[in-house]
């Protein structure tokens, strides 16, 4: 029955235990002497007496001696090892297998000849189910692997070790990140549903210093305050660092080339224009790669040869490139595009990255327009709005011609007449110089806008303003800014207005009249050109990527605007800018943005026809209006690409409907419909695995935006490039998901776990985390997992025994001082008790002779 | 309430140890001691004629019968029965356990000393013939009883000079006295007793075998009666410097008392049965009670 301690160096106290026997020793040597006569008595009664007498001084001595010992014993905190004792004998355990995607390198071990070449995961697959094997009967364990969300192997903690260990030997590796303080506090929080005493986590992982956040204060922080909240003692922690258990040198990997990331360059996509996909990589290793390796994109994952392909130049060590594929899409629908680059790296999983995007058949967006039959054609925005959106010089029987955006025009009036359900129908709505809305119009753009639809409001000569800043500013919270009254643009005016050179006007919202005696008359002063133009601004706009050249705006006048006076409690962003010219120069504000809810509102400073600007009479404010319209109608498309723990969220139309989810594992789930608040939704998730989920439903079930003028048609699907569209495919809506991988799964960088350092990882750690300890060999790990026992803390049965011996000290000294004391204590009679000697002459008389 | 008679100073052992004279204290003593009976103890005595013996030297020549020389020109002495009253002989015990002192001015043995020597002074006094014998395992020195005044001076000079030390062996030292003893007489011991009871007993029943009469003067220490120690003490016998004991007063006091309780008792007892005279005196004790028992037993004595 082992004991150990948990204080163990308080033990140094035992020398307390001499207490007793020092001072019985000092006590000897001061013993007084005495000179004595009466010894024979003294002989006596030690030879009658002086065995029991010895025998009580050692009973004594014994009893204070222990009691301090003991008490040494209960401050050090005793653990008590038994195997009787199954709380004390056991222990929980769970097992972290890190599964990330830097566990799918290879380890160097397979780099000697005839030996197989192996992943990390492997060996880490392997040790785990050692550690299982290791285990002794009654401990319970879990197998949690870890990936963007850790996921159990075993159901909980469990006592079966063998369906342990044969789940831990069939687990295979993901593209999930680790994060390594959220992971440990999930393993925390099942230890501590555990019902052994001892708890023990082991982490088995390749030691990348990526996911273990060693930098991060607060998260292992929150790791040890989620510990505190347990009320459990810190479980004991040991990680086996794959990577350290090899020579030393051999775990730099010498090139790996990963994608990072691809975007695109417009947040809709139809057939109508080519989207340019970028494409980032970066070489993790510590070695330059190889010239010209080539990056191809497979339209569908399927393809056995690549639609395109570029050639990747050297790149150095921890260097980073863009690569650029302009890819115009013939046929609407969902598409999973594959990018890969063809080299043989340390890690394959990070060379293939999957995206997946929606080619729109068609944008439908809400042209709203005054009800006044009498409105000129000039006057009328919704008129130059829906020509931008389709010029009507082209030819309308071309087919190559494509059209994205299909504008459906209707009056004020007709707007508050719309169910939520029709505008559902569109992405964007624009209002071109409505005077104003009736009051249940208002609440379903609110709705519409809050929803992720978009709104784009251009006022105009007919446009009440009052009802504008108190309805839609004021109450809907729609507008980013209230309208002033218009005034006109007077460009020998403007022109004339002094900007400092070092003077920065940003968000002047004043009238331009007011910039002249504005400036400081001493100021440096520059007078500009008078050329009064539209320009995004400087610091550009996402609607703009496309259109930021200047000499695109440069032919645009504009001569009468509304002030737009922004307040400043609302957060907003200037999407256009009145300028005189000078770059460097905010200008003034002519356009400026707002989000609700999910969705946008860009409010204009003037009208989108020919009234107040030649703007609908220029080439690049045209193409910029319809870059405005994607950027607006980008938050009403769901939701595709995906982080790591979102869930899946799908509208569906019918309540019944049940879609099948394909997961990039290839597994296949069964998804419902829920009802959340008055939309019904295929929900899922949270989705874990980084990679593509295909959502496959009954045709018509999706719930999108329907194309306006002509019929609703949901995506279709996949369609591969250069095949016909089938006119009705298959009957099912399909939708693709992408969880993005965590890039910093391709960095090599190790983890510093040398505990000696101060400054190192482990350190750091340590910390927050007291008692981890890292190894770099299997046996070490091995050897330790199965615990020596601790055992159970008997601190309070000792602290009871301690008292039980001061009781029994103070009895016992009592009952020895009582029996020494005992009768004859005041001293033998004498003198007295005999025949006094004045007795004497009384019984013979002195006779007087 | 009467204040105390000044006399009383003069009986008092620790007024007494200042002095270091013993004939001194003898006198103080013995005039203490009478002044305090209020009435003389002296006492006048004849002479009668026994026989003659032809003269010896070393003989007084004041013993020379000059009448028996006229007529038969030889030297014969004359030789009385002395009438004393008593003969007695005190037996000192001058052994190593006798010195013991304690936290007093006096030892054991020094106040057998005064007593011996104050007995010897006042039984000169009354004409008694006194004689002294020191010893500790054998006799030390054995002076006859004598009457003459100037005895005490032999007496005394005697006592001075007898350093105490050695072992103690009562019955079989007794038991030599007795038989050096002829005549019938008063033995007085003063002693501490120290020895087996039997074998003490054994020598005290040869004396009275020899029809002596005993009066016995058992001295003690009072912290040997109390046995007060309380730290821890290294006892060393005062008679056998090698024997040591160290313990826990406090632990024995109570066995050591029941020790010397029971062997206090059982020579009480005995001496009882042996008609015995049997006082008991710590050193404090102040000495008439010494002196009384010695008049109370010759009183006794003369009325036979």
């Amino acid at each position: 029955m082992p004991v150990s301690f948990l204080h163990a160096a308080l033990l140094a106290g035992l020398v307390a235990a001499s207490l007793p026997i020092i001072i019985h020793i000092l006590n000897r040597r001061k013993a007084r002497i005495v000179e004595w006569g009466a010894m024979q008595f003294l002989e006596l009664s030690l030879a009658t007496r002086g065995r029991r007498i010895l025998l009580e001084e050692i009973i004594l001595l014994a009893v204070r001696t222990l009691m301090l010992i003991v008490l040494v014993g209960a401050l050090a905190r005793p653990l008590l090892s038994n195997q009787n004792f199954a709380a004390g004998a056991n222990q929980d355990v769970v097992i972290l297998l890190d599964g990330s995607m830097s566990m799918g390198m290879m380890s160097p071990g397979g780099e000697t000849p005839g030996q197989k070449a192996v992943s990390y995961f492997e060996l880490a697959r392997d040790a785990a189910a050692q550690a299982v094997n290791k285990l002794a009967p009654g401990d319970a364990v879990a197998v949690l692997l870890i990936g963007s969300t850790p996921r159990g192997l075993t159901e909980g903690l469990t006592f079966d070790h063998h369906a342990a260990w044969k789940a831990t030997t069939q687990a295979e590796v993901t593209e999930g990140a680790k994060d390594m303080p959220r992971t440990l506090a999930l393993a925390a929080a099942m230890l501590n549903a555990g019902a052994n005493f001892h708890k023990q986590v082991l982490v088995i992982t390749d030691g990348r210093a990526h996911g273990w956040r060693a930098q991060s204060v607060e998260d292992w922080q929150a790791l040890a305050g989620k510990l505190h909240d347990l009320r459990m003692m810190t479980p004991r922690v040991q990680v086996l660092n794959l990577a350290h258990n090899l020579e030393a040198g051999r775990h730099d990997v010498p090139v790996n080339l990963a994608i990072e990331s691809v975007r695109a360059s417009r947040p809709v996509v139809g057939t109508d224009l080519p989207v340019v996909l970028t494409v980032d990589v970066r070489n993790t290793g510590v070695a330059p790669t190889g010239d010209k390796v080539p990056l191809t994109l497979r339209m569908t994952p399927d393809a056995r040869e690549p639609d395109h392909t570029e050639l990747l130049e050297q790149l150095e060590p921890m260097a980073s490139k863009s690569v650029q594929f302009s890819v115009k899409f013939d046929h609407p629908g969902p598409y999973h595009l594959v990018f890969r680059l063809e080299a043989a790296d340390a890690l394959a999983a990070d060379n293939r990255f999957d995206y997946t995007l929606d080619v729109l058949p068609s944008l439908p967006v809400l042209l709203v327009r005054p009800d006044d039959p009498t409105l000129t054609r000039e006057r009328d925005g919704s008129r130059w709005l829906k020509a931008a959106f389709r010029p009507s010089h082209v030819d309308p029987t071309d087919q190559k011609i494509e059209f994205l955006v299909a504008p459906k025009v209707i009056e004020a009036s007709q707007l508050g007449r719309l169910s939520r359900e029709d505008l559902d129908g569109y992405y964007a709505v624009v209002l071109t110089n409505v005077p104003k809305l009736e009051p249940g119009a208002v609440a379903r753009l609110k709705e519409f806008v809050t929803n992720g639809g978009g709104l784009l409001v251009a006022p105009g000569d007919r446009i009440d303003v009052t009802f504008y800043n108190v309805e839609l500013f004021d109450k809907a919270g729609l507008l980013p800014g209230t309208f002033q009254e218009p005034v006109d643009v007077v460009q020998p005016e403007l022109a004339g207005r002094r900007f400092a050179t070092s003077q920065s006007a940003g968000g002047d919202v004043s009238a331009p009249g007011e910039g002249a005696s504005g400036a400081d008359a001493n100021a440096t002063v520059e007078v500009l050109p008078p050329v009064i133009s539209l320009q995004p601004p400087a610091h550009g706009h996402p609607a703009f990527i496309r259109t930021a050249d200047p000499a695109l705006w440069m032919p645009v006048r504009v001569f009468r605007r509304f002030p737009i006076l922004t307040a400043p409690d609302v957060k907003w962003a200037t999407v256009l800018r009145l300028t005189a010219g000078a770059t460097d120069d905010e200008g003034l504000l002519y356009a400026a943005e707002r989000q609700v809810g999910r969705g946008r509102v860009v409010m204009l400073a003037g009208p989108v026809d020919v009234q107040w600007s030649n703007l609908m009479l220029c080439d690049g404010p045209i193409a910029a209006v319809n870059e405005l319209i994607y950027y607006l109608s980008a938050p009403r498309r769901t939701t595709l690409s995906l982080s790591p723990g979102q869930m899946l969220a799908v509208a569906s139309t019918n309540p019944k409907a049940v879609a099948d989810l394909r997961k990039p594992d290839g597994k296949t789930d069964r998804v419902g419909c829920v009802q959340r608040g008055d939309r019904l939704m295929f929900e899922y998730g949270p989705l874990n695995d980084p990679g593509v989920y295909e959502l496959a439903m009954p045709a018509g079930t999706l719930a999108l935006p329907s194309t306006g003028e002509t019929a609703p048609v949901g995506p279709a699907a996949p369609i591969a490039p250069g095949q016909p569209a089938p006119s009705k495919v298959a009957a099912v809506d399909l939708v693709y998901f992408t969880v993005s991988r965590d890039p910093g799964e391709s960095l090599t960088t190790l983890l510093n776990d040398d505990i000696r350092d101060p400054d190192s990882d482990a350190s750091r750690i340590a910390r927050w985390l007291p008692g981890v300890q890292f190894h770099h060999k299997l046996s070490d790990l091995v050897e330790t997992v199965r615990i020596t026992d601790p055992g159970r803390e008997i601190w309070k049965y000792v602290a009871a025994a301690v008292l039980a011996l001061l009781l029994a000290e103070i009895w016992l000294s009592g009952w020895i001082t009582a029996r020494r004391r005992g009768r004859g204590a005041v001293g033998v009679a004498f003198g007295q008790k005999v025949d006094s000697v004045g007795n004497l002459p009384a019984r013979a008389p002195v006779s007087r002779s | 309430m009467t204040p105390r008679p000044a006399y009383l100073d003069l009986l008092d052992p620790e007024s007494l140890s200042r002095m270091s004279k013993l004939e001194l204290i003898a006198r103080q003593v013995v005039e203490g001691f009478v002044s305090g009976r209020h009435k003389s103890p002296y006492k006048g005595f004849s002479v009668e004629f026994a026989e003659h013996r032809e003269y010896s030297p070393g003989d007084d020549i004041r013993d020379i019968d000059w009448r028996v020389f006229g007529k038969s020109d030889r030297y014969y002495i004359k030789q009385y029965e002395e009438e004393t009253n008593l003969r007695a002989m005190i037996l000192l015990d001058a052994s190593g356990s006798m010195r013991y002192q304690g936290d007093r001015k006096i030892s054991k043995f020094r106040y057998g000393q005064m007593l011996a020597a104050s007995l010897a002074n006042l039984m000169l006094h009354q004409t008694d013939a006194v004689g002294l014998v020191t010893f500790d395992s054998a006799v030390k020195r054995f002076i006859p009883a004598r009457s003459r005044a100037s005895h005490l001076r032999v007496l005394l000079e005697e006592l001075e000079s007898t350093r105490p030390g050695g072992e103690t062996s009562l019955g079989s030292v007794f038991d030599d006295i007795a038989e050096r003893i002829h005549r019938r007489g008063m033995i007085i011991v003063i002693s501490d007793l120290f020895d087996d009871v039997q074998r003490l007993m054994s020598g005290l029943h040869h004396f009275r075998y020899k029809r002596h009469e005993v009066l016995l003067m058992h001295v003690m220490a009072p912290e040997e009666l109390t046995f007060p120690f309380t730290n821890w003490s290294q006892f060393r016998d005062l008679e056998r410097p090698a024997s040591r004991i160290e313990l826990d007063p406090r632990a024995l006091r109570n066995s050591y008392l029941q020790s010397v309780g029971r062997f206090i008792e059982q020579v009480h007892r005995d001496a009882g049965r042996m008609r015995i005279d049997y006082v008991q005196m710590d050193t404090a004790t102040p000495f008439d009670k010494a002196l009384s028992g010695y008049l109370s037993r010759r009183m006794a004595r003369r009325k036979k």
